[in-house]
């Protein structure tokens, strides 16, 4: 029974391992590839560098607000912020989509 | 409360597909056994001999699961909770945080010995027409589930209880003040040149002992060398494996910086455990069976010594490299 | 013995095979749902490893004044009774605020460049500024060019852009704005004997706690930020929203495995008389049960890949497009910033888990009752 069928000329079988034989491959060549870029060791090097000399305590995920820019240093004008990473207090933002009244300075700054 | 935390999670999700296949099983498995009638042919035999297979089936995805969930477990505590917990190590910070740490850990744990047996019995059963060990084999599902449910519990308080305010105990500290309950040993002992000869003279022992067919006795000496394994190892040997005389944590070596030798190690302890209660079981099992596998018992007796000596070859092999080659 | 597995696989795969379309639309979405849930892990992922490795770099303590609950500036004398501390190594002011940029409309960074001994690239002179990315190519500047800031009396003051921050370091600097600290003291109003806070050099980090007491017992009224909190804020923070969107991308894998369970358990009329057949020359149920095993598990396996490679381009190739815009909110200026990847096992192992284990589970039931079924039942029946 096996043996006939291993006369058909279409080989799934082989399909298959040859597909993910690729598929392994290109996986872990794009994770090292990814991992290259620009000479990582050194690129963490610079980051770390910078981040010692300019003193950073955050990271730039988003300008949306200065509690979320730096969401490790509340600031004055901010509700409530008296802790570093305090809880989100507007945990509707997500669905509600508001927009600044008057003008975008006292949205963000004063 | 950590359950937000993706990784934890997911686990605890992969868990829920544990449960859920186990309890399937279990359903199956009671019905099987309170109506199995052995040599009859009625339609309701019939019908309970299909059910059979889903049990089988089940318990053979059930034991791969719990491999995986065994490593996903290790490298949460082991690798991703330490960089959530500030002040935490490794894993023995983590699992130190509250009092269900260890006891999720053991429980997890406690559950392969029993997918094991299964598994072997399973196929003993499966060679034989009369399926002799029908009834008898579903009932290391009821331990399997009770650990597993109070194992899964355990889980679930451990990680709800995390606060990642609390700033853990490195395992540094934890280790310095370690001590045997009740003996007042300390771990620094087990380095002792006496506990070490008795370490590689108790396998040969076993092995004796499994040759006369003195199980029971091979099998309080094979718990005892697995236990002296642990302290041995991380009262001396593990050193050798960091390279550090000062580091003595078991749960590091499982990091792929020492190429995950400790999944080796752990694994050969276990296996070697595994076969030794196996052999335990084996002469009432005997009497059972019509067709017994011929070299089955010579097998298992191979299994026990070779994980036991491999596993002094492994940890030897790190030993003498230092003490030959580097001091 | 281990033949007969391999042609029960070869079996399964000439299956899946010949009946590829409808297979292969089952990968595809198996693939999707999988992709979503591994860019969110690897993205969640590979910014909690950036927070871990820079921000070790941040202030050991951070000194804030406080008055009626808001920051107020502090005055730069109070910096030597904070190096007075034993134990404190040195104590560096910092001059940092906000600038509103109006032809943009966004909010950015300014940041006076610290004193001592240190990299001259972070260190304008007076006339000069150093810009982020996200300055620079918002206003389409080049080094050199001449830029006037709004002061906050009104009137504009012009420097000379000296450099530009790295597009390597967009995660730090991405939004900065790079002074002198004279002139970063005109730009934030502050008077000349004036700082935002003070950042505290502590050698010793098992000390970092006994000095913040110190500090808070002799000076009521100031808030400490250790490089501790600091560190666990950007944990918590993305472990939650990871774990947020996991949550609604578990619902989606419990919709998937509904579908799958229901696809796999309504047998189509040709495979219930492949069924038969099988069973008619003498396949087990067992061997069934194995055959589609062997079919479950490559499908499980190869869509897992699948999704698990349109993750990785997507997160450290497109950027994770999908999901930074998430973060970013209402931000006008949208941060770009390259993603580090070391590949970890751990990551990878929880993918697959969540990706392979679900589907072998929704279709072992529907493979035990097509394996136990009787052959001349369906035979008849067919």
């Amino acid at each position: 029974m096996f043996s006939t069928m291993s006369n058909n000329p279409i080989r799934p079988l082989h399909y298959f391992f040859s597909s993910l034989t690729i598929l392994s491959l290109v996986i872990p060549a794009l994770l090292s590839d990814a991992s290259r870029q620009g000479n990582q060791a050194e690129v963490n090097r610079f980051k770390q560098t910078l981040a010692r000399e300019l003193q950073i305590t955050d990271l730039v995920l988003t300008t949306e607000s200065r509690h979320l820019r730096h969401i490790s240093q509340p600031e004055l004008m901010a509700v409530f912020q008296d802790v570093p990473g305090f809880h989100d207090h507007f945990p509707g933002s997500a669905f509600f989509n508001v927009y600044p009244v008057g003008s975008p300075d006292s949205a963000h700054v004063r | 409360m950590i359950l937000t935390d993706f990784h934890v999670l997911i686990f605890i999700s992969a868990e829920l597909l544990f449960g859920f296949i186990l309890f399937r099983a279990g359903i199956e498995a009671i019905r099987v056994s309170r109506g199995w009638q052995p040599g009859s042919s009625s339609e309701a035999q019939i019908i309970l001999e299909r059910r059979t297979w889903l049990v089988s089936a089940a318990l053979y995805y059930l034991s791969g699961f719990s491999l995986i969930l065994l490593v996903l477990f290790l490298q949460i505590i082991n690798n991703h909770l330490p960089g959530v917990i500030q002040g935490a190590m490794c894993a023995d910070g983590i699992l130190e945080l509250n009092r269900y740490g260890y006891p999720a850990l053991l429980l997890k744990l406690a559950q392969i010995p029993f997918l094991a047996f299964f598994l072997l019995f399973n196929w003993l059963d499966r060679r034989e027409p009369e399926f002799p060990l029908t009834p008898l084999k579903y009932y290391w599902l009821a331990p399997l589930a009770i650990f597993w449910l109070s194992g899964f519990l355990s889980e679930l308080i451990f990680f709800n209880q995390i606060e990642p305010d609390v700033i853990a105990s490195c395992c540094s500290i934890s280790f310095e003040a370690a001590r045997l309950p009740g003996l007042a040993v300390s771990i620094e002992t087990f380095g002792a040149v006496y506990w070490r000869i008795i370490l590689f003279f108790l396998p040969g022992l076993v092995l004796l002992l499994n040759h006369y067919r003195r199980y029971v006795a091979a099998v309080l000496l094979s718990l005892a060398w697995t236990g002296l394994s642990l302290l041995t190892l991380k009262g001396y040997f593990v050193k050798f494996i960091y390279a550090r005389p000062t580091h003595d944590c078991l749960y590091d070596i499982l990091w792929a910086q020492y190429y995950g030798i400790g999944y080796v190690l752990y694994g050969l302890l276990l296996s070697g455990l595994i076969g030794q209660l196996f052999l335990l079981l084996w002469p009432v099992l005997q009497r059972r069976l019509k067709n017994p596998p011929l070299h089955l018992e010579q097998r298992l007796r191979l299994v026990v010594t070779v994980a036991q000596f491999l596993y002094l070859g492994l940890i030897g092999v790190y030993w003498w490299y230092w003490i030959f080659f580097k001091l | 013995m281990s033949a007969k597995y391999g042609h029960i696989l070869d079996y399964a795969l000439r299956g899946l095979y010949r009946r590829r379309a409808r297979n292969l639309s089952l990968i595809l979405i198996y693939a999707a749902v999988t992709g979503f849930f591994a860019s969110v892990i690897l993205f969640s992922d590979a910014l909690r490893r950036e927070a871990r490795e820079t921000l070790q770099f941040a202030p050991a303590l951070t000194v804030q004044k406080l008055a009626g609950g808001r920051l107020v500036p502090q005055t730069t004398g109070f910096g030597d009774s904070l190096s007075a501390i034993r134990g404190v190594r040195a104590v560096q002011p910092r001059i940092w605020g906000y600038y509103y940029d109006s032809p943009t409309g966004s909010v950015f960074t300014l940041m006076a460049a610290p004193g001592g001994t240190s990299d001259p690239a972070f260190h304008p002179d007076s006339g000069q500024i150093v810009c982020g990315r996200g300055f620079m190519e918002s206003h389409f500047l080049r080094t050199g060019d001449p830029l006037s800031l709004v002061l906050p009396q009104g009137g504009l003051r012009t420097f000379v852009i000296s450099g530009q921050f790295e597009p390597v370091t967009n995660l730090l600097s991405y939004d900065l704005l790079l002074l002198h600290p004279a002139e970063a003291r005109v730009m934030l109003g502050l008077a000349e004997y004036e700082v935002t806070d003070f950042a505290l050099d502590i050698p010793n980090p098992a000390e970092t706690d006994a000095i913040g007491l110190k500090i808070s017992r002799r000076f009521p009224g100031y808030r400490l930020i250790s490089r501790d909190q600091v560190l666990l804020t950007y944990e918590a923070l993305f472990s939650r929203r990871g774990g947020l969107v996991i949550f609604g991308g578990l619902l989606s894998l419990l919709a998937f495995i509904v579908l799958a369970w229901d696809r796999a358990s309504g047998l189509s009329r040709e495979e219930r008389r492949e069924l038969g057949i099988l069973k008619g020359v003498g396949w087990g149920s067992g061997d069934v049960l194995l055959l589609k095993f062997f079919e479950a598990l490559t499908i499980a396996v190869l869509s897992s890949l699948l999704g698990l490679l349109a993750a990785l381009i997507h997160v450290f190739y497109l950027g994770g497009t999908l999901l930074k815009s998430l973060l970013s909110g209402w931000s006008v200026l949208y941060p770009d910033y390259p993603l580090n990847y070391n590949p970890d096992s751990g990551s990878l192992l929880l993918i697959l888990t969540i990706s392979v284990l679900p589907y072998l589970v929704a279709t072992l039931i529907p493979a035990w009752q097509g394996a136990v079924t009787d052959p001349a039942e369906i035979m008849q029946a067919g």
